[in-house]
């Protein structure tokens, strides 16, 4: 027989093969104190004689595979009471899992060795002969025998690297101190770290001896766990945001039931979230914090629960200023991080995690529907709307005024049929979610005016909580651009829809701020009954006295009163409208006009008017008001006032306002402009311009006038009477009021029929 | 080309060499299987009988003794967690007294807890070491002699022993390996003379003293034969005075002479009866063997029939 060396080799290496297990046990080491361990090692397994127990030849000595060595009855066999006692730590509730493939989201290290089936076994963790080893640890990680330190669960995280790296998108902060960790963690079986409040793996966890599913020291269905540290968000037990509650058959994005993940576990999960907050739900795109809402309250959301509405309180906004932004109530980064920089979002005004601000015991319920005193608020919001007002700072003054219903309609009721006591001030005309209207409007719009009329009238109306507050017959004109009337103004004008735009139209918050009933001086002393106002409060955007400068936002060419002999302020402070106001309450304007409730059409006058001779011009009735016996201008009546009224004039070269030769003529019974009739007082007179060529104010003096001022609408050679009365007129224009210096025209230069 | 023929014979002789031949020769006391008693606890260490032949079974990890009548029925149980009067912390072992005393090594609590057969507490007592470490008694025994109360001192690898009323008569034993040394000493039993067997858990035997603690004598040696011992935890004597150990790791039971000899393995019907972690092991008047199995949560009685 002729063996090559190849054949020769071969069958060497089937002898070693075979010849190899029994090499290797004879030189295993048999003294005795290794042996408590490796029983296999034991020379009686080398014997003829029979064991009690079998032989398993294992690869015991193979790095990286699991022998009897590390078998669970091997531990267990000292850690049974005998030696140790682990019954209750290791071998009772929960353990880490043994004895399976780690998932495919660990990478176990090289130094920490699997079984020959790359399972994890005792083993793994575990060794006398590790790093980690010592019999009665001590603070520097050295316990149970651990194969390497566990310096704060740096063991664990030796495996668990993505839960341990930190990141608060998908995995609660480890290594962090941001909260105070209690002491009830720790009773129940919780690690404390190096350091203090320092969270770590095991605070939560534990290897052997875990009370709650996934290791955690305690049974955590119930949210329990979470609440010990989290004490704030454990609020939300049993309320409608407790999943149990409103949605028992949820899941979680693990597919985890609510009997397992808990209430905390139906939108947070501590490791592998969606996203941000550990969120454990599916996450939407765009804006995450409002996300995080819109994951149930979305409209394109199955569960049609709670929706906010068309029309809602804006989101994702910066705060209405800089100097506005709440105390109370976070602002968000985009990440959906509080920054006292960010933005308004659902969590500015909502703690999702508490029912009910002022009574955290109150839980709501199911079937209980909130309002502004609860519904997961961050601040109540009933009473005094102080959740609103937080950002609606310059609304505050609603609180104390007649527009808090509570105050002065306490029945009427919104339109979802809640009452001011319940809404607020502010919930009674606006609702945040699922209004009505642009403006959140609460309330039906009433009438057929413009969009913003509607919302006022739906009170102000004939049957309305306001109706002691209506316009009357006349009033100022609504509804009415400005450039029609080439007026411009800072005051805020309107569109059909109640959006301020620069060419609006005049409406009544273009005059009016509801929330605000003194624009200089909050009340301070609110008698919580409805007070009358004038022209220094009543809502209105300015002050309107003394001087009349919220009218004289628009009306700039009547502004120059302010300060003539027409400014009662100046000449007559006594003296009162039909309302019985002295001109500080009405302010200037007031004194001759009514912006409502005014009982004559021209010029909505406010005073009675002055006694005119039959066929004479209404117009100057008005002037009358004043200029008579017992009235303010008693000492300014002119002995004759009136021009021939057989002698008809024509205007129609002087009627353009813009021009300087204007001089109007009016109807006398309507006032009416017209173009051709009789001379009126206002057809020479300005009552608003003293000077007719200094478009001033006054000198706050009261003034004796000459034929250059005294209100005349224009200098004597440029006037009216010129058509007729030829340079005759400079004469006749001067001594008007004079009957004995008045002469007759040159028959020559105008002949009168009669 | 002979001397690689040569070679070859030589490595393939070595080879079958090296493969152990075991040879079947198993001396067994056999047994006769009555019943098992699953009492609801979660791995039980310890069990006593009392004067009317009630057992008392240490469930420790509940920190509770479950209580049942001779034929295993539930009966009571008393005990709670915490470290009051009548209140256990991981307790161990078991013993009760020809008076009705029911004694029990409240281990995680550092003392013995005294009893009624009702569960009524009646007075207890801590174990001292007088050392900055403190005790882990383990195990009691009750001598009729002296009212000597045997304690076993695992962790501090001692023998304590007491008057029953709780003062401390004397002690001995140091860890070690030499006699009347110990390393972690467990349960014990008492013969009829008042002799003392105490398990010696890592120096695989069990170890006999005179009732003042002088050494007689050890059974068994380290090993997975016949007649020797890897994990002894429980030890007991029938009415012929033969020694039963039982080992957890092994889950075998082995009888001995009160000298030492190797009787036998527990049988039945003459193949060795497996138990899952035996551990505390006491034998009735009626030659019941009844076997506390931790793992199985769970009491087997067997009728020793040799």
């Amino acid at each position: 027989m002729h063996l090559n060396k190849y054949t020769l080799c071969f069958l060497i290496a089937i002898a070693i093969f075979i010849i190899a297990p029994g090499a290797s046990a004879l030189e295993m080491s048999s003294k005795r104190d290794c042996v408590v361990c490796h029983i296999m090692w034991l020379d009686d397994f080398r014997t003829d004689k029979e064991t009690l127990v079998d032989f398993q030849p294992g690869n015991v000595l193979m790095k990286d595979t699991q022998g009897v060595v590390s078998s669970e009855e091997i531990c267990y066999s000292c850690h049974d009471g005998y030696i140790m006692d682990s019954r209750n730590i290791t071998w009772n509730f929960n353990r880490h899992p043994t004895f399976v493939k780690p998932s495919k989201n660990i990478t176990v290290p090289m130094d920490l060795p699997l079984s020959a089936k790359g399972e994890i076994y005792c083993g793994t963790c575990h060794s006398a002969h590790g790093k980690g080893a010592s019999p009665h640890g001590n603070p520097l990680g050295r316990t149970s025998v651990f194969r390497d330190l566990n310096i704060d669960s740096s063991l664990c995280e030796k495996c668990h690297r993505e839960e341990a790296s930190f990141k608060f998108s998908n995995s609660h902060p480890v290594h962090t101190d941001a909260l105070e960790l209690p002491d009830a963690l720790f009773e129940s079986g919780g690690t404390k770290a190096t350091e203090k409040n320092k969270v770590i793996c095991q605070s939560c966890h534990k290897t052997h001896g875990a009370k709650g599913k996934k290791i955690l020291i305690v049974d955590n269905s119930g949210s329990g766990l979470c609440v010990m540290c989290h004490k704030d968000q454990g609020l939300l037990i049993d309320t409608k945001h407790d999943l149990r509650v409103t949605l028992p058959d949820e899941k979680n994005i693990n597919g985890q039931p609510l009997s397992e993940s808990g209430p905390c576990g139906a939108c947070h999960t501590p490791h592998r979230a969606s996203g941000k907050k550990l969120w454990a739900r599916p996450q939407k795109q765009g804006n995450p914090a409002t996300q995080l809402c819109l994951t149930c309250h979305g409209d394109d959301t199955p569960y049609e629960i709670k929706r906010t509405g068309k029309y809602s309180h804006p989101i994702n906004v910066d705060p209405l200023s800089k100097d506005r932004i709440p105390k109370d109530l976070p602002l968000f980064a985009a990440n959906g991080t509080k920054d006292s920089n960010g933005k308004v979002q659902c969590f500015t005004c909502h703690n999702i995690h508490r029912w009910d601000p002022d009574t955290p015991s109150d839980r709501g319920g199911k079937n209980v529907e909130g309002d502004s005193s609860n519904s997961f608020l961050r601040v109540s919001n009933n009473y005094s709307s102080s959740l609103c007002l937080q950002c609606h700072t310059d609304k505050k003054q609603i609180v104390t005024s007649d527009h808090n219903l509570e105050i002065t309609a306490p029945k009427e009721k919104n339109f979802q049929g809640v009452l001011p006591s319940v809404s607020g001030p502010c919930g009674v005309c606006h609702i945040p979610h699922n209004a009505r209207a642009i403006h959140l409007w609460a309330k039906e719009p009433y009438g057929d005016k413009d969009f913003v009329t509607q919302l006022c009238t739906a009170c102000h109306n004939e049957n309305g909580a306001a109706k002691a507050k209506l316009l009357g017959k006349y009033f100022h004109a609504v509804d009415v651009p400005l450039d029609k009337f080439n007026i411009s103004t800072t005051l805020p004008l309107y569109d059909s829809e109640g959006n301020v735009v620069p060419n609006g139209k005049v409406v009544c918050i273009t005059c009016h701020d509801p929330h605000t009933w003194d624009p200089n001086n909050p009340i301070k002393d609110y008698p919580n009954t409805n007070i009358e106002g004038d022209a220094r409060n009543s809502f209105l955007r300015r002050t309107n006295s003394p001087s009349s400068d919220l009218c004289m936002a628009c009306h700039e060419d009547k502004a120059y009163v302010d300060g003539t002999d027409h400014d009662l302020n100046i000449t007559n402070r006594d003296a009162k409208n039909m309302l019985g106001q002295t001109v500080e309450e009405s302010g200037q304007c007031g004194a001759c006009h009514l912006v409502h409730n005014s009982p004559n059409k021209i010029k909505l006058w406010a005073r009675e008017f002055g006694a005119v001779p039959k066929d004479e011009d209404i117009v100057n009735a008005l002037c009358n008001s004043c200029h008579s016996k017992g009235n303010p201008a008693e000492g300014k009546i002119p002995t004759i006032a009136s021009h021939p009224e057989k002698r008809l004039v024509n205007n129609i070269m002087r009627s353009n306002r813009k021009l300087l030769d204007y001089a109007p003529i009016y109807d006398k019974q309507t006032g009416k402009e017209i173009n051709v009739g009789n001379i009126s007082c206002p057809t020479c007179h300005n009552a608003h311009q003293w000077n007719p060529v200094i478009k001033a104010k006054g000198s706050y003096k009261n003034l004796e006038g000459a034929a250059t001022d005294s209100f005349l609408r224009n200098v004597s050679y440029n006037n009216i009477c010129i058509d007729c009365h030829g340079l005759d007129a400079l004469f006749r224009y001067k001594y008007y009021h004079d009957p004995e210096e008045r002469v007759e025209p040159l028959p020559s230069r105008i002949k009168f029929s009669n | 080309m002979r001397l690689i023929y040569l070679y070859l014979t030589l490595i393939v002789s070595l080879t079958f060499l090296s493969i152990p031949v075991t040879s079947s020769a198993l001396e067994c006391i056999n047994t006769k299987f009555l019943f098992d008693i699953k009492p609801g606890a979660n791995q039980p260490s310890d069990l006593a009988l009392s004067p009317n032949g009630d057992m008392y079974l240490v469930d420790g990890v509940n920190n509770r003794i479950i209580v049942m009548g001779k034929d295993g029925h539930w009966k009571f149980a008393f005990g709670t967690e915490g470290s009051g009067k009548g209140q256990f912390s991981i307790p161990v072992g078991i013993d009760i007294s020809d008076s009705g005393k029911v004694f029990i090594a409240d281990t995680g609590n550092h003392r013995i807890q005294v009893f009624d057969l009702k569960g009524k507490f009646l007075y207890m007592f801590t174990v001292k070491t007088g050392t900055k470490f403190k005790s882990d008694p383990v195990d009691v025994a009750v001598s009729k002699l002296q009212n000597y109360l045997y304690v076993s001192d695992n962790d501090n690898h001692k023998i304590r022993v007491y008057k029953q009323n709780g003062t401390l008569e004397f002690e001995w034993g140091k860890f070690g390996e030499e006699y009347g040394e110990f390393r972690y000493p467990g349960q014990m039993v008492l013969n009829e003379y008042n002799e003392i067997y105490i398990v010696d858990v890592l120096n695989t035997r069990v170890q006999k003293f005179n009732p003042f603690g002088e050494f007689a004598t050890d059974i068994g040696a380290w090993g997975v034969l016949q007649g020797t011992l890897f994990r002894p935890k429980g030890v007991a004597i029938d009415n012929k005075a033969r020694v039963f150990v039982s080992d957890s790791y092994m889950g075998v039971i082995q009888g001995f002479t009160d000298l030492g000899r190797f009787l036998g393995v527990v049988c039945d019907k003459d193949k060795k009866r497996v138990f899952k972690t035996p551990v505390g092991i006491i034998i009735d008047k009626d030659n019941r063997l009844m076997v506390v199995e931790m793992r199985a949560n769970k009491i087997t009685v067997l009728k020793i029939l040799e």
